[in-house]
């Protein structure tokens, strides 16, 4: 993308050397001195530029082009004089000479079409630079998304899940069709439910069913403690913020490996906020042990995108003796 | 002797299916299931073991780690390695470690029941024949010769014939190929105990003269 972009500003550059010289071979073309012709060409350059990069930038736009109607009125009131001043002194016109205002003519239109051309340049450049950038923000919108929905669930989750369901069915048939009804019911959250706001009350079945499913593989009982002080599970709220949050406890805390791993989860209304508090024990597994994760940035991302800087204030996560705590608030109505 | 077991596994239901299964084959033996593979290892090292079942991704030390780091020691020889995992990715690499077989979770008992054959090929020196109520373990070294007689098999060693239900097929199938040849539509033989043979029989150790088919004497006469 950036070189692209260094490109197109290579291509606007050689553009313009290129106008110039063509235009300053021209004007030498006509029989007239060479300080003449630069004199000219400095009065074009004057009016060229004065166009291109300071009058259509500021004032072509709504609520301003009155303005820049009399600015361009005033350069050519400007310049004008000074072009008659050169044509009289310094160059002369067989053809034209005879008639004054056939002069006058000529440099008007000149000029007005000088002014033209750096305005179509103008134009052209910045259409191409904003659909560039409709196209980068739309690419990074696409991603953002196409991460969101990676992160949903890992897959690994889901087919150790569905092997540990596997055996389970040999010799417990009451636990196996609670464990498949709780993946069902996450599937579907997962699937069909969040892609909008959901009430309170669905993130925390998902949560609890995780919790649960993951229990799974595990004989004795895991430290997973969860503590909600909601006044309302009807509020709605965005999906898929707080479970990707215990995933990441999960993935980094040692769960199930050591005995003395934990992972404590707090929900509860703060300010007008949900405010979700995540501790997990630190991982001693030098495999595991990857702090942050592409689940906290895309969080992260997505609280900016529900309201830009909204995560500074929002998102924290710090590092413990023991462990790592994650604060987040959400909005919730 | 049986087969001597051990399975490794993070994950206890995956271990409770494997035994399950095991027990459903009178042969296999499962000395001990472990759940965190550095145990494992030490038990490896200080017991023989004929057969792992190996889980790949566990903390600590992964089964490819585990398998490649059991070289064969004075004791005994190198256990063989089933692999059992979640992930489908890793099975080239498996077989580099010499693996015998490479089960993708959830595993079913029929695709179980194929790498066990694969053991039986590989690992055991005997066969396991029902005879009446009683199981006769016999030693592929003790046996001449295989003669199937419509739904039994009649199988001959220098000390006894025993009669059993099977199909020839199916011993073919599980007898090693290098060990033993079929000849004949009726016949499987020892190799070790053939000692002449012509265009058309073969004559065992203990002098029986058997017929050699059409079909199977391309095959016959190529491993000899």
């Amino acid at each position: 993308m950036r070189k692209a972009g260094l490109k197109n500003f290579n291509f606007a550059l050689y553009a313009q050397i290129i106008f110039w010289v063509v235009l300053f071979i021209f004007i030498l073309g006509s029989p007239q001195s060479v300080p003449a012709s630069l004199l000219l060409l400095f009065c074009h350059m004057v009016n060229f530029y004065f166009v291109f990069s300071w009058l259509t930038p500021r004032y072509f736009e709504p609520g301003r082009y009155s303005w820049f109607g009399v600015a361009i009125v005033a350069l050519l009131l400007t310049l004008t004089p000074f072009r008659l001043w050169i044509e009289t002194h310094f160059i002369n016109r067989p053809f034209l000479f005879q008639r004054g205002r056939h002069l006058i003519g000529l440099v008007l239109f000149s000029e007005l079409t000088l002014s033209f051309l750096a305005f179509l340049f103008r134009m052209a450049l910045d259409n191409y630079a904003s659909r560039r950038r409709a196209d980068q923000l739309e690419k990074g919108r696409l991603e953002t998304e196409l991460k969101f929905l990676k992160s949903q669930m890992s897959p690994h989750f889901l087919f150790n899940t569905i092997n540990n369901i596997y055996a389970l069915a040999l010799t417990e048939p009451y636990k196996t069709r609670e464990s498949l009804m709780k993946l069902s019911g996450l599937l579907r959250y997962l699937l069909y439910e969040c892609n909008q706001l959901v009430p309170f009350a669905k993130e925390l079945d998902a949560i609890e069913s995780y919790i649960a499913l993951f229990q799974l593989r595990y004989e004795t009982a895991l430290n997973i403690t969860l503590d909600t002080q909601v006044s309302s599970s009807d509020m709605l709220i965005e999906p898929m913020l707080f479970l990707p949050l215990l995933e990441n406890a999960i993935k980094h805390s040692d769960i199930g490996v050591v005995p003395e791993a934990f992972i404590h989860i707090r929900l509860q209304e703060e300010g007008g906020l949900l405010a979700g508090h995540f501790v997990n024990s630190k991982s001693t597994l030098p495999s595991r042990n990857e702090p942050g994760g592409i689940g906290l940035q895309n969080i992260r991302k997505r609280l900016d995108m529900l309201q830009s800087g909204f995560s500074e204030q929002n998102l924290q996560v710090r590092e413990t003796a023991n462990g790592f705590e994650v604060f987040i608030k959400i909005p919730c109505t | 002797m049986n087969l001597r077991v051990i399975i490794i596994d993070d994950e206890y239901l995956a271990i409770r299916l494997l035994e399950e299964y095991c027990s459903r084959f009178p042969f296999i033996n499962v000395l001990q299931s472990f759940k965190d593979p550095v145990p494992a290892l030490r038990f490896l090292e200080e017991n023989p073991v004929d057969l792992v079942f190996l889980d790949i991704q566990m903390p600590r030390i992964t089964g490819m780690e585990l398998a490649s780091r059991l070289s064969p020691d004075g004791a005994g020889k190198r256990p063989r390695f089933i692999f059992t995992t979640a992930r489908h990715d890793f099975a080239v690499k498996a077989f580099e470690l010499d693996a015998l077989d490479y089960l993708v979770k959830p595993v079913s008992f029929e695709r179980f029941e194929m790498a066990i054959r694969k053991v039986e090929e590989n690992i055991l020196d005997f066969l396991l024949l029902k005879n009446g109520h009683r199981t006769i373990r016999l030693a592929y070294e003790e046996i001449i010769f295989i003669e199937g007689l419509n739904e039994y098999v009649k199988v001959h060693t220098p000390e006894k014939k025993i009669v059993t239900l099977a199909a020839l097929k199916d011993l073919e199938a599980r007898l090693p190929r290098n060990q033993f040849v079929r000849i004949h539509k009726s016949y499987i033989v020892s190799l070790a105990f053939v000692r002449s043979w012509t265009a058309s029989e073969v004559e065992m150790a203990e002098g029986q003269r058997l017929p050699l088919g059409r079909v199977y004497k391309d095959n016959f006469l190529g491993l000899l």
